[in-house]
């Protein structure tokens, strides 16, 4: 039995379990073999001192739901080698929130275009600075903060 | 006809003259002009017979779907496609810059050119008393044969000019439908040739005077309908043309008139087919009680409904299943169709 | 010479339902690898919801999945209704059922119409578009527009259904199973449809699990999970329906199991017409000025069934009037992860009809 932090509940009756970083991996081995066998969803949270990362699980045999919570600073082990479906999650997550997950197969930018500057899901990312996006020289997006480089 | 002999006579009286004075030129230049006074004409009533056939296809596709179809120019929405060309002539004319210029530009003509000189050898009138056939000589079914394999190198020739992947990959797979359905084609123009006894149009027109071939020849009449919707890559087997799967295939550089081109070059085929496929299986202009030009309007008017609704009603087949119902189903077949009509033929002691 | 050729099936393309960019290496015909592209339509919902009220986040939900837009405002107000503990009465929710299965009807024919398009056959897409006319009609009677509604609200709907709405529904449902027969009955019926998708684009049960597939693609691959049957919301446990499953995973089951979904959902508008309460159509203690001053704490995520999959917005409020973030779980993104193993082996001709019966809708996987 892996060691649980904390537990609580959410507003609609889901269990919801706090683990931390090292026993991650772990635990998610011990409940896809307990029957969560779908990885629904992978979300990033920006509380403003640390960083948070979601899991939903669910049985499709029962229809059991979990929340896993992980609160973590940069870096988090990935479950792509548990899930495969985690992949673009994850992505996404490293994406908008700035997340990153080691061992992932394929660890870019999935949403924003490649050379896009900051991670926009952050409370500290500047509104006010725009970025452009135009095509570049070898048929690629090309990201810049002038309006006018690219094509 | 007789009308235009006289205008001809009347045109050439001057050169007349001179050939009776024993000046072989004349005569020359007597057949040069009313070669080319018969090819316009040809000409224009195969764009008239091609502007009625979109006409046609336009109002009842939309019928059948449900819908009304052009209604605002002219009476009953028939200038529509005149309309339509004025639209394309005024387009700007787009050339990739890395393609092959020459092989661009000429590629929308090789085919279109097949069917006016398709139209040229087929009889359209009484067939022994007074042609209405432009050009008669011994070969005129190898003749017609040939020009209809032009058209498709013309969609190989333009999607590989183009200088683009989906062109590309569009004319690959015309060339693979082209060599797949030429064979079954031949053997069933094979077959007929034994039956009838003869290269040429004309003959097989009059041979059919007691029965239309399409009797003896059922199988052969099913292949040869099919590889003439397979050639000019008409939906269902538009494959080289995909509508939505390679973007348009050979023809996706293709812009402005020069797609109105290749549009008419395939309305024109369909009617270039149906009218073949009227002559040699249905007798043309050979009917039960008098020959005339109107059995053979009759004739093809019906083979462009059912090839329009082929095209309004059923799918698109997947490349390879195509490619196998060629060579599996239809070869064996046309080899089947040409030992039946041998053994017909020998039965019969002779040609028709 | 087996050289692999990198093609690119790029965002403007008849075929690809929006802006998808796929990355096929082909080997003559044959695909061995096929990489999606997406985020072109990236608006970035989840940062826009965190910049404004509860009720105006509302909007941005319409706007992913832009042909069941109901479906979305459903997923976000029953987690949001949870967050504030706020209560709504039977009318409204009897109402909101009825409007989100006939909004999966005219997301079923909009998918049945482009994929008959996609398989080269013209004449189902003008079927299927008058049928979804009459449907965008009665939306537009009862909601007041035809494809972005902003109808439902926390503690009910914005307004209540007419007498002339009602009988549009009634005349729609009466008729609409005898011309569903006649579009089905020109896709069965037609031996070149079953060629192209008999056996193409087979999804494994394990994979999709795996991957996280729901929606019509888990249930043509043999799972019966239907959120509706299996984790009622609403008042499904109420009605009669049965959840269409067949086993082939391939594209001709997903065809089978959309039509039939779309038999079911008249059955249960049917149902609703019939069960309907008198009573309030929303919760008067918050009348609209009230909305916006509403506080939400905790997280909540419920999940819905869209026509697309399993849909739920999960919501984390911190006490004040501005939702902390919203996570928008959007079921066409997580389908389409798993088109690269659908397409492996396949032939090209098999790319338009695999990713056509997926069904991505691009406002919802780009959010």
């Amino acid at each position: 039995m892996i060691p649980i932090e904390s537990e609580s509940k959410t507003k609609d009756g889901t269990p919801v379990v706090y683990i931390s970083k090292e026993n991650l991996i772990p635990f998610m081995k011990e409940k896809k073999d307990e029957g969560y066998d779908m990885l629904l969803m992978v979300t990033g949270v920006d509380y403003v001192d640390h960083l948070e990362v979601v899991y939903h699980l669910l049985s499709t045999k029962d229809g059991r739901r979990l929340l896993v919570k992980t609160k973590t600073d940069e870096e988090v082990d990935s479950v792509t080698g548990i899930w495969p479906g985690a992949n673009w999650h994850e992505r996404e997550t490293y994406d908008l929130v700035g997340i990153r997950f080691r061992n992932h197969p394929n660890l870019k930018r999935i949403l924003l275009p490649e050379g896009w500057v900051g991670h926009p899901l952050r409370k500290n990312y500047p509104m006010d600075k725009k970025q452009y996006v135009n095509l570049g020289e070898d048929g690629e997006d090309k990201v810049s903060y002038d309006p006018k480089e690219g094509y | 006809m007789s009308i235009l002999y006289g205008i001809l006579k009347f045109l050439h009286w001057p050169l007349w003259n001179w050939y009776l004075y024993g000046y072989p030129a004349g005569l020359w230049i007597m057949y040069f002009v009313d070669a080319i006074i018969e090819v316009v004409l040809v000409f224009a009533v195969a764009m008239l017979v091609v502007v009625i056939l979109v006409y046609v296809f336009r109002k009842y596709m939309a019928d059948i779907q449900n819908r009304i179809g052009p209604n605002r120019l002219g009476p009953w929405g028939s200038l529509q496609l005149i309309a339509d060309v004025f639209k394309l002539i005024q387009k700007q004319d787009i050339i990739p810059k890395n393609a092959d210029r020459i092989a661009f530009r000429v590629a929308p003509y090789i085919i279109f050119t097949p069917v006016i000189l398709g139209m040229l050898v087929i009889p359209f009138g009484n067939a022994s008393i007074l042609q209405l056939m432009v050009v008669n000589f011994k070969y005129t079914l190898l003749f017609l044969v040939a020009a209809m394999v032009i058209s498709p190198l013309g969609e190989v020739i333009g999607g590989l000019s183009s200088h683009n992947k989906f062109a590309l990959y569009g004319a690959l797979r015309s060339a693979a439908q082209d060599i797949g359905y030429e064979v079954p084609m031949m053997i069933s123009v094979l077959s007929l040739i034994i039956l009838a006894g003869s290269y040429s149009i004309n003959d097989i027109v009059n041979a059919q005077k007691h029965i239309p071939f399409v009797i003896p020849e059922i199988l052969g009449f099913i292949v040869f309908f099919l590889a003439m919707i397979a050639k000019q890559s008409i939906p269902p087997f538009d494959l080289p043309e995909s509508g939505s799967e390679l973007v348009s295939g050979f023809s996706t550089e293709y812009s402005g008139m020069r797609y109105g081109i290749i549009y008419m070059g395939n309305f024109g085929f369909m009617a270039l087919a149906s009218v073949v496929v009227a002559t040699l299986y249905f007798g043309g202009p050979v009917g039960p009680f008098f020959n005339s030009v109107l059995w053979i309007a009759v004739k093809s008017a019906v083979f462009m409904i059912i090839f329009l609704l082929s095209w309004i009603a059923l799918g698109r087949v997947r490349v390879d299943q195509f490619l196998n119902m060629g060579w599996k189903y239809l070869l064996p077949i046309s080899i089947l169709n040409l030992l039946i009509s041998s053994l017909i033929a020998i039965y019969f002691g002779g040609a028709f | 010479m087996e050289k692999v050729v990198e093609v690119n099936f790029g965002p403007q393309h008849p075929s690809t339902h929006g802006v998808l960019r796929i990355k096929v290496k082909l080997d003559g015909e044959i695909i061995v690898d096929a990489q999606p592209v997406i985020g072109y339509l990236h608006r970035n919902a989840e940062k826009l919801s965190e910049m404004g009220l509860y009720p105006k986040a509302l909007i941005y939900m319409d706007r992913l999945d832009y042909v069941a837009a109901l479906n979305m405002e459903l997923g976000y107000i029953l987690s949001v209704e949870k967050l504030m503990d706020v209560e709504t009465p039977e009318r409204a929710q009897w109402i909101r059922m009825m409007m989100v299965e006939l909004n999966r009807i005219a997301s079923h024919l909009v998918w049945l119409g482009t994929h008959g398009l996609d398989m080269g056959m013209l004449t189902p897409f003008f079927y299927c578009w008058r049928e979804r006319e009459r449907v965008l009609r009665i939306f537009d009677e009862i909601t007041g527009s035809r494809l972005l509604y902003n109808y439902f609200s926390i503690g009910g709907v914005y307004s209540d259904l007419t007498p002339k709405g009602i009988d549009m529904i009634k005349e729609f449902v009466n008729t609409f199973p005898d011309r569903l027969e006649e579009i089905q009955s020109i896709f069965q019926k037609s031996y070149i449809y079953a060629k192209r998708t008999k056996g193409v684009g087979k999804l494994t049960l394990d994979d999709a699990i795996a991957y996280g597939v729901t929606g019509p693609l888990l249930r043509a691959s043999g799972l019966k999970w239907d959120l509706r049957k299996n984790q009622p919301y609403l008042f499904y446990e109420k009605v009669n329906f049965d959840v269409p499953v067949y086993t082939n995973g391939d594209v001709y089951s997903r065809f089978l199991v959309r039509v039939e979904e779309m038999r079911q959902s008249t059955k249960i508008v049917k149902q609703v017409l019939e069960k309907l309460p008198d009573g309030d159509f929303y919760n008067k203690k918050y009348a609209k000025p009230m909305l916006v001053r509403m506080k939400g704490s905790g997280e909540s995520y419920v999940p819905t069934e869209s026509p697309k999959g399993e849909f739920g917005v999960y919501v984390i409020g911190d006490g004040s009037t501005i939702p902390y973030r919203v996570r928008i779980r959007s079921p066409s993104f997580a389908n389409l992860q798993a088109v690269s193993i659908m397409l492996k082996g396949y032939k090209i001709a098999d790319l338009t009809a695999t990713v056509s019966s997926v069904d991505p809708v691009f406002g919802e996987v780009d959010r």
